[in-house]
């Protein structure tokens, strides 16, 4: 419309008056012409004319009437383009018109066509094409959409009341439709003038499509509880590792990182406390079971969705081992027929978190450490210390002097940080990944890629993982009603470190003093550098590959087609892991004139272990479904089976020939050879039933018929049925009223049971054979006729009956969406019974001489619910659209043991009734200010044995709570428990994230936070990053440990500067109390990423369909309360305690194509 | 409908056929369970190779009253200072021993099924044996009243539960199996393993403490069981005197060849071993023996007084010796002593000139432990990787047990004691023992030790402890002796350290030159003002001011602990000669009670 506005306008200025016929029909010529002109690209004859003018800041309007003056050619423009334009200059003879032109319109914002003796201005940009349409969805017409050109920011309309739209658009464009609830629609414009849009209501909403177990199921007719999040909400973060990727996703999905080593997985849980001895969720990636270790291993591009099946209904087709949930994990397939490349990379620099501060002036270490070994030692006695002080007032004194009570010995007064020293300052990780794939009717294929590489936080030595990881997806549609599959993947992983750092290399870190000094002024080793940092460098590695291949095959048959299906796959999975390591000695002295000593191993030796896994799946189930009318049915039925045998061969020697050669084979020492094995199987048939009608009340009945390997023949097999139930409440007629402000609305509820049949011993290994009472052969550390031999020690006591782990489930849920979709809520409230839970079954006495045998003896409950709130919306921002999405998550969880066999209520040991993580200990009751307090009362049953139980002024005081003049345990029982409370809880308690995000004009921004709201934590015994010089004066004074009692600070934070008051568990503060208790709930910046797509126009004829860039961040902060600078994840790991591999922030640059 | 069929049927044969009865029975190929093993005489020989781990060398005297300076946690020193009770006694004091005594039931429920030679089943049956009796009689000596247990048991075993057997009933049971283990384990070539004589050693060792425990532990009313002990640890040990043990001389030094029994790597072939631990670099089986030397202790005063002159007199019979000083303390004494205590002018590395002597340290109060130190840079690698060999067991206590049980029972002559105690002096050229003599001259030192030692022998009775102490120092059997002769007074004085005559410098290492000073404090520089300055400069200063240790006479006397002046001792007797069942086991198991004040 605008443009016939424009001509008319501009010939009505011009004075030129013709018959409206005439002009109607010129201007329709006009139109056509420069429509054709757009596609052909040619210029009319007119051009060939010449011109020839000398001008000076004259205005543009007056060149155009001088050129039509010359040439007879007319001019068509809007008034108001020239309005604002700059004077010009033009001084030109004989040049053509369009030079002429060219050279006049040079910077501005113009352009024009010569059409058959008319010439016709426009704006540049407004390359025009009109387009108009009616945008409609299955409804009626749509007004208020949003119509845009692709990459081109402002320019876009919406439609009218009628639906109806009209815009002038580029060559080339690619409208796009946008509307709340709907999925966004490109349609390119080519030749089309006029485009009728139908749009789709967004999936998400009520059709997304959710992946179950042995099929999937519309997001609208689920009645269990079920969380799916898909690979769009991961894949702009750089992803090195699935499981920390997911973490805070899905409220509920608790997932903690075991430490910042780069070999280690993610540990995943769904909804609490599952059983007192553990019990993970089932993790399956295209339906085969992983390990958690084994998912951190895969390619994280692959993934397309991940779904956490969380109660026992939508759980229960998995049976075994599904009990504590379900993570099913598929990746991605070929979609297109058109054949898709995409290649992404991605480099981070990852620099290490948060460590602990300690004090490193020599004067104020040694003071301290003097004070707090009194009475025990007179460490750095006044004579060493004097040394110290004349360092303060002359620092060029030599650190390192032979020690005045030993001229033997090197005397050190260091101030080394051997945090700073052990780790490097930033380490780079690359990735590269690749994808290629097309979908066809006949073939379809999908083949990915990856490499990755990542330098590990070690300064000495440093350790190094590298994977690799190609997939390939094919599948043939042989006829009709039969397709062959497979899905074929290689892996490998190869990580080399030095072989102490799996040793105590991150407790030693910690150790170390602060006086200590690398190397002595002979260039040796110290005693403390080479331990330490000698042996990383210059002692034995460990490298460890794993190459793992895997090929599922599968067949699918349709029967009936759309009612009747079977499918077949059978998986084969066959891993091998080689580790090679060894160690020689290291040097160090002690002395300017001592004979070396050995850190590390006295005598060099080399090992090699080889380990083989297989690993068999088979399934086999059939769907059915048919809808009669209103009523909806589909039925599952099906069988599975698995087999894993693993197989290890360890042979070590000692005394290599060439520690350059490190092969086993290459020695002359004592020999070991050690041989493993492990095996179980499982066997299962499963059904389940579903019913709907009208997509309104929906039924569903699961169950399951279970073997496991794990338990004694006449306790193998279990039957674990479930039911669940759905109402969309949204749909009734009652409800039409107010639908426009509830779109949505679903009731679920469902209840069911399921077995769990992982045994663990107390130290959290999983047992095959936990029923069968075998012998395990060992070397015997000990010289006996020339030899090393070989020996078997008893088995562990076990119990003769022990059968699945009964967990029932009771789950009630509510989904809702409101506002035209844009908000979205579901709320689950669940109660979970673990009942006959393979535990040690009661305390027995010692004299048992080995640990409870493990029946099926206890029980727990834990009940919790978990939200999820979604916002979704756009508006126009400066003429684009601005798209943003808010979720917030939020769970909690408590758990209560409901049956424990502890008669005499032994603290120590679970009892009935306990809530699980409680924490007792004694209360804080200030500190002995002088001696007649310190007589008040004896406090000797809560004293540590390296101080003789003994306490003086300055120490900590408990309350006495029941007056009677002493502080004690009792008798360490719930009915005499001394002075013995409740403190606080050790659980994790309201998990929460918090994700923001938003993109406009290309550019996208996410930032993903993610905390914990409430946990008590009580630094453990012999914690040293806590407790510093509290529990070992020969460890460092952490900053922390200034705060602390004197005579002139009597309310220090901390005691009298004491050794080993926080040494062993319940001996005074390794007692907890209410004084040292911390609040470790944390806020963690989990993610911030910034990226831009570059427009579209831009990639015009350059092959490429999209490129991305982003920059990001992972873990850059986070906010916590805890009263020492430490990765608040990194407490929850105990022993040794706090010693782990580092958490990193990382910051990471990357590009993603697609062609 | 074809298709239809087929699949089915293929479906239905594929369910069937993976139900296999035995596709889920699975058993753990590289560990056999007991029906796999336990056949042959070959497996018990295996499975007692495990046993060995539970007798260990003992290196030190940790705790007792040869401890001078002191750093570690002891039970018996906290208990002496009055702290100790049943909620804060260390629960491994009593679960440490039951896993060992279920490894050894597990085998003896086994013996039936064993096929093979009688004679060698009974050997290794004797072997488990021997170690039971090892455990159990650890047990009593800890609690006196223990459950005794000789099968394994259920977890529904009413057993568990059932109150403590009397001391009398469980010596009785170690009885039975030690007299078995040395009825029935075969001399062996190896020292390595137990053999019939390490069996008569044992018993020996045992006998000998039950018959003196009855005898001076008169609460127990036993005193009239306990000579049938004695006499017993007179016939075995005699026993195994007659077996081809030999007092090691061989070295031809007096000080080296007690030396090389604590710390030399070839004891395989030593004479006068009888059971040893052998440690080796190759197979990497090595021990902790560098830290006697001035880790967490040192000796004490007392032992140092007990090392007679080298003419046999007592050094306290010296005149003054109670302000000898430090460099004198070595001279003209025994030859054990240098031995034991370090001497003046030690150096940790003989063959290397330019390392010096090794300087004492008053704050253990000087008497550092040089018995059992790895005396060769190459036995002595550092923590866990010394080399050196340890014995469990040597001919010299066997010689000492016949003395003693001898003269407790009242039948010593002077040929027993040169069969036993004046081997051990004739090999340190110490004057031989006269039984006479000892008699008619009893030590007054000693008998102020030993109060309740009385009758004729009292004077030998005495010396033989005196030879006991000097000869097993630091090999773990002080306490035990202390105990079992009543004499816990003995732990309730305060160590003590050498006589210092006054504040200043001192010369430790006895090359006339001073190397250590002793000061009030840091500003108290008085005493070493008049040195020359190299010497001043040279100087390792302690201040006592430090609290670590002080003077008895403030600034002279002996050097004293803070700690024993901050938590002053006191033996309660008999308690102490007891210790409580951690309070968990006693609520698990209310059947079990608590002795003698506990």
């Amino acid at each position: 419309m605008k443009l016939f506005s424009l001509i008319l306008r501009q010939e009505r200025e011009n004075g030129h008056d013709r018959p409206p016929v005439s002009k109607i029909l010129r201007i329709m010529k006009l139109t056509i012409l420069m429509l054709f002109s757009f596609t052909v690209g040619a210029f009319a004859s007119g051009s060939a004319q010449t011109v020839t003018l000398s001008m000076k800041n004259t205005r543009l309007e007056n060149v155009l009437e001088e050129i039509s003056k010359q040439t007879k050619l007319h001019f068509f423009y809007d008034q108001q383009l020239l309005a604002d334009l700059k004077p010009v200059s033009l001084a030109i003879s004989n040049g053509k018109v369009d030079q002429v032109l060219n050279r006049a319109f040079k910077g501005q914002n113009l352009t024009f066509q010569i059409l058959d003796g008319t010439i016709v201005i426009s704006e540049k940009k407004r390359t025009d094409t009109e387009v108009t349409g009616t945008v409609r969805d299955s409804l009626g017409i749509l007004a208020g959409v949003t119509v845009s050109v692709e990459g081109v920011g402002d320019i876009s309309t919406k439609t009218d009341e009628n639906g109806r739209y009209s815009l002038r658009v580029p060559d080339n464009a690619v409208l796009v439709f946008r509307f709340m609830g709907y999925t966004t629609q490109y349609v390119s414009v080519d030749n089309q003038k006029i485009i009728d849009v139908r749009m789709e209501v967004e999936a998400s909403a009520l059709d997304e499509i959710i992946v179950v177990g042995f099929g999937t199921q519309k997001k609208i007719n689920l009645t269990g509880a079920i969380d799916q999040i898909s690979a769009a909400e991961i894949e702009n973060r750089p992803v090195t590792n699935l499981g920390a990727a997911l973490q805070g996703l899905i409220p509920n999905l608790n997932i903690t990182n075991p430490s910042g080593n780069p070999s280690q997985g993610a540990n995943f849980n769904i909804r609490g406390i599952t059983s007192i001895n553990g019990g993970d969720p089932l993790i399956l990636v295209d339906n085969i079971p992983y390990t958690a270790d084994e998912v951190a291993r895969l390619n994280p591009n692959d993934f397309e969705t991940v779904t956490v099946l969380k109660d026992a209904s939508s759980a229960a087709i998995y049976g075994a081992r599904a009990a504590f949930g379900v993570v099913l994990i598929t990746t991605k397939s070929a979609k297109s027929e058109k054949a898709q490349i995409a290649i992404s990379t991605n480099t981070q620099f990852r620099s290490v978190g948060k460590l602990p501060e300690v004090v490193r002036d020599p004067l104020t270490v040694m003071e301290y450490k003097h004070n707090a070994a009194l009475p025990l030692y007179n460490l750095f006695p006044e004579n060493v210390r004097e040394y110290a002080r004349r360092m303060q007032d002359d620092p060029s004194l030599p650190n390192v002097i032979v020690d005045p009570n030993n001229p033997n010995s090197y005397l050190y007064y260091g101030s080394t940080d051997w945090m700073q020293e052990a780790y490097n300052k930033m380490a780079p990780t690359y990735n590269l990944q690749t994808t290629v794939g097309k979908a066809s009717d006949g073939l379809s294929y999908l083949f990915s890629g990856e490499y990755y590489r990542q330098d590990g936080m070690l300064k000495y030595g440093n350790d190094k993982l590298d994977r690799y990881n190609v997939r390939g997806k094919v599948d043939v549609r042989l006829n009709r009603w039969l397709t062959l599959g497979t899905n074929t993947l290689i892996t490998s992983r190869k990580y080399d470190a030095p072989v102490f750092m799996d040793d105590l290399f991150f407790w030693e870190v910690n150790r170390k003093s602060t006086l200590d000094v690398i190397r002595n002024p002979d260039g040796s080793w110290t005693q403390s550098g080479g331990s330490l940092l000698g042996r990383m460098q210059e002692g034995g590695r460990r490298n460890q590959g794993i190459n793992e291949f895997q090929t599922t095959l599968s067949l699918k048959a349709d029967l009936i087609k759309d009612m009747w299906d079977l499918n077949a796959d059978a998986t084969f999975r066959r891993s091998n892991a080689v580790v090679d390591s060894y160690d020689v000695p290291v040097y160090y002295t002690t002395g300017p004139n001592t004979a070396p000593q050995v850190t590390g191993s006295a005598i060099p030796w080399a090992a090699k272990e080889n380990g083989n896994v297989r690993y068999d799946v088979v399934n086999i189930y059939s769907n059915f479904r048919k809808n009669f009318d209103d009523h909806h049915l589909s039925a599952l039925l099906g069988y599975n089976q698995e087999y894993r045998k693993e197989e290890s061969i360890f042979s070590r020697q000692n005394g290599l020939y060439s520690p350059s050669l490190p092969n086993p084979g290459l020695a002359h020492g004592e020999k070991l050879i050690q041989t493993g094995y492990d095996d179980w199987a499982l066997q299962g048939v499963f059904y389940r039933l579903n019913y709907d009608y009208q997509d309104k009340y929906l039924v569903e009945f699961n169950g399951r018929y279970d073997g496991s390997s794990r338990f004694p023949e006449g306790d193998r097999w279990g039957f674990f049925p479930s039911i669940s139930a759905g109402w969309v409440v949204s749909e009734e007629n009652f409800f039409a009223g107010a639908k426009s402000v509830v779109n949505f609305f679903k009731l679920r509820g469902s209840y069911g049971s399921l077995g769990n049949q992982m045994v663990y011993d107390p130290a959290g290994n999983l047992l095959s054979y936990p029923y069968i009472p075998f012998m395990s052969p060992y070397n015997v550390p000990r010289v006996l006729n020339g030899q090393r031999p070989v020996s078997l020690n008893p088995p562990a006591a076990v119990a003769k009956s022990l059968t699945w782990e009964d967990v029932t489930t009771i789950n009630g849920g509510i989904d809702l969406y409101l506002f035209s979709n844009r908000l979205g809520m579901t709320y689950d409230m669940y109660s979970r019974r673990t009942e006959g839970m393979l535990e040690m079954g009661t305390k027995l006495p010692s004299v048992f001489g080995t640990g409870s045998p493990i029946f099926n003896s206890a029980d727990l409950k834990t009940n919790g619910w978990e939200l999820r709130l979604n916002w979704k919306d756009q508006f126009d921002l400066g003429g684009s659209p601005f798209n943003y999405n808010l979720t917030f998550t939020l769970a909690n969880s408590r758990t209560y043991i409901t049956k424990y066999h502890n008669p005499a209520g032994l603290l120590a040991n679970y009892y009935e009734g306990q809530r699980y993580g409680e924490i007792w200990g004694l209360q804080f009751d200030g500190f002995f200010q002088n001696e007649e307090e310190l007589a008040a009362i004896d406090q000797s049953a809560a004293g540590t044995d390296d101080q003789g139980y003994k306490f003086y002024v300055g120490d900590i005081r408990f309350k006495d709570q029941n007056g009677d003049g002493k502080v004690d345990f009792g008798s360490r029982t719930l009915n005499d428990h001394g002075d013995m409370v409740k403190l606080g809880n050790s659980t994790l308690q309201y998990p929460y994230s918090f994700d923001v995000s938003g993109s406009w004009k290309g550019v996208d921004l996410h930032m993903f936070f993610q905390g914990i709201g409430k946990r008590d934590w009580y630094p453990p015994a012999a914690y040293i990053y806590f407790w510093g010089v509290y529990a070992q004066p020969w460890t460092n004074v952490t900053k922390q440990n200034l705060d602390h009692w004197s005579p002139d600070n009597p309310n220090g934070y901390f005691p009298r500067t004491k050794a080993y008051t926080a040494e062993d568990d319940m001996q005074e503060l390794g007692i907890p109390n209410d004084r040292y208790m911390q609040n470790a709930a944390y806020l963690r910046m989990k993610n911030i990423t910034v990226g831009y797509t570059l427009p579209s126009r831009w990639l015009r004829n350059s092959g490429l369909s999209s490129v991305r860039f982003y920059f990001s961040g992972e873990n850059l902060f986070e906010r916590s309360k805890i009263k020492v600078a430490l990765d608040p994840e990194s407490i929850s790991h105990d022993w040794p305690p706090g010693a782990i591999y580092p958490f990193q922030r990382t910051y990471s640059f990357g590009v993603n194509v697609k062609f | 409908m074809k298709i239809f069929k087929y699949t089915i049927a293929i479906l239905a044969v594929t369910l069937f056929s993976g139900c296999k009865k035995d596709f889920l029975s699975r058993f753990p190929k590289a560990d056999p369970t007991d029906e796999f093993f336990f056949h042959t005489v070959e497996d018990l020989k295996t499975y007692t190779n495990g046993f060995y781990l539970m007798m260990n060398a003992p290196y030190s005297d940790v705790f007792s009253d040869n401890i001078g300076g002191f750093t570690g946690s002891h039970v018996m020193d906290n208990m002496v200072r009055g702290t100790v009770s049943s909620q804060n006694v260390s629960g491994s004091i009593w679960s440490g021993y039951w896993p060992n005594i279920r490894k050894i039931n597990f085998m003896m429920d086994r013996l039936e099924g064993i096929e093979g030679d009688p004679g060698e089943i009974k050997h290794y049956e004797g072997i488990a044996r021997f170690f039971r009796a090892y455990l159990y009689y650890e047990l009593v000596k800890n609690f006196h009243n223990v459950p005794w247990y000789d099968t394994v048991l259920e977890a529904e075993s009413e057993e568990l539960y059932k109150p403590a057997d009397p001391r009398t009933v469980v010596v009785g049971r170690i009885m039975e199996d030690l007299e078995f283990a040395v009825a029935n384990i075969k001399p062996s070539s190896s020292k390595e393993l137990v053999s019939k004589h390490a069996a008569l050693t044992l018993l020996a060792r045992i006998c000998l403490h039950e018959g003196t425990f009855r005898k001076y532990h008169e609460e127990l009313e036993l005193q009239s069981t306990a000579i049938p002990f004695l006499e017993r640890a007179v016939s075995a040990s005699a026993e195994v005197m007659t077996a081809s043990y030999a007092i090691h001389t061989d070295q031809g030094d007096p000080a080296l060849n007690y030396r090389v029994l604590f710390c030399s790597n070839n004891l395989s072939g030593n004479s006068e071993m009888i059971f040893i631990q052998k440690n080796s670099r190759e197979l990497g089986v090595a021990n902790n023996t560098h830290t006697v030397l001035d880790w967490q202790w040192a000796l004490n005063g007392s032992l140092m007084d007990e090392y007679l002159m080298d003419d046999g007199t007592p050094f306290t019979d010296q005149s003054n010796y109670i302000q000898t000083a430090y460099t004198d303390l070595f001279e003209n004494r025994d030859p054990r002593l240098s031995e034991t205590i370090m001497p003046p002018g030690f150096t940790v590395e003989p063959d290397n000139p330019a390392v010096a002597p090794y300087r004492t340290r008053p704050n253990f109060g000087g008497y550092l432990q040089l018995k059992f130190y790895p005396r060769t840079p190459d036995l002595r690698g550092g923590w866990e990787i010394n080399y050196t060999d340890l014995p469990i067991m040597r001919l010299a206590e066997v010689l000492l047990i016949q003395a003693e049980a001898k003269a407790e029972l009242g039948t010593l002559t002077q040929t027993d004691l040169d069969n036993t105690i004046n081997k051990l002096r004739a090999r340190v050229n110490m004057p031989d023992l006269s039984l006479t003599t000892a008699n008619a001259n009893v030590d007054a030192a000693l008998a102020a030790k030993y109060p309740n030692v009385t009758g004729a022998n009292k004077g030998v009775i005495l010396e033989i402890r005196r030879g006991r102490r000097v000869e097993l120092a630091c090999e773990g059997f002080r306490l035990d002796d202390i105990i079992r002769w009543k004499a816990g007074e003995l732990l309730a004085e305060p160590a003590y350290g050498f006589y210092v005559t006054q504040l200043g410098a001192i010369d430790v290492s006895g090359d006339g030159v001073e190397d250590i000073a002793i000061l009030e404090n840091p500003q108290a520089t008085g005493p070493i003002a008049g040195l020359p300055p190299q010497v001043r400069e040279g100087l390792s200063l302690y201040y006592i001011s430090d609290r670590s240790f002080y003077l008895s006479n403030t600034n002279s006397g002996y050097i004293l602990f803070d700690k024993d002046r901050q938590s002053p001792r006191e033996f309660v007797s008999p308690k102490y000669y007891y210790k409580p069942i951690p309070v968990e086991e006693t609520v698990l198991n209310t059947n079990l009670k608590q002795v003698f004040g506990w």
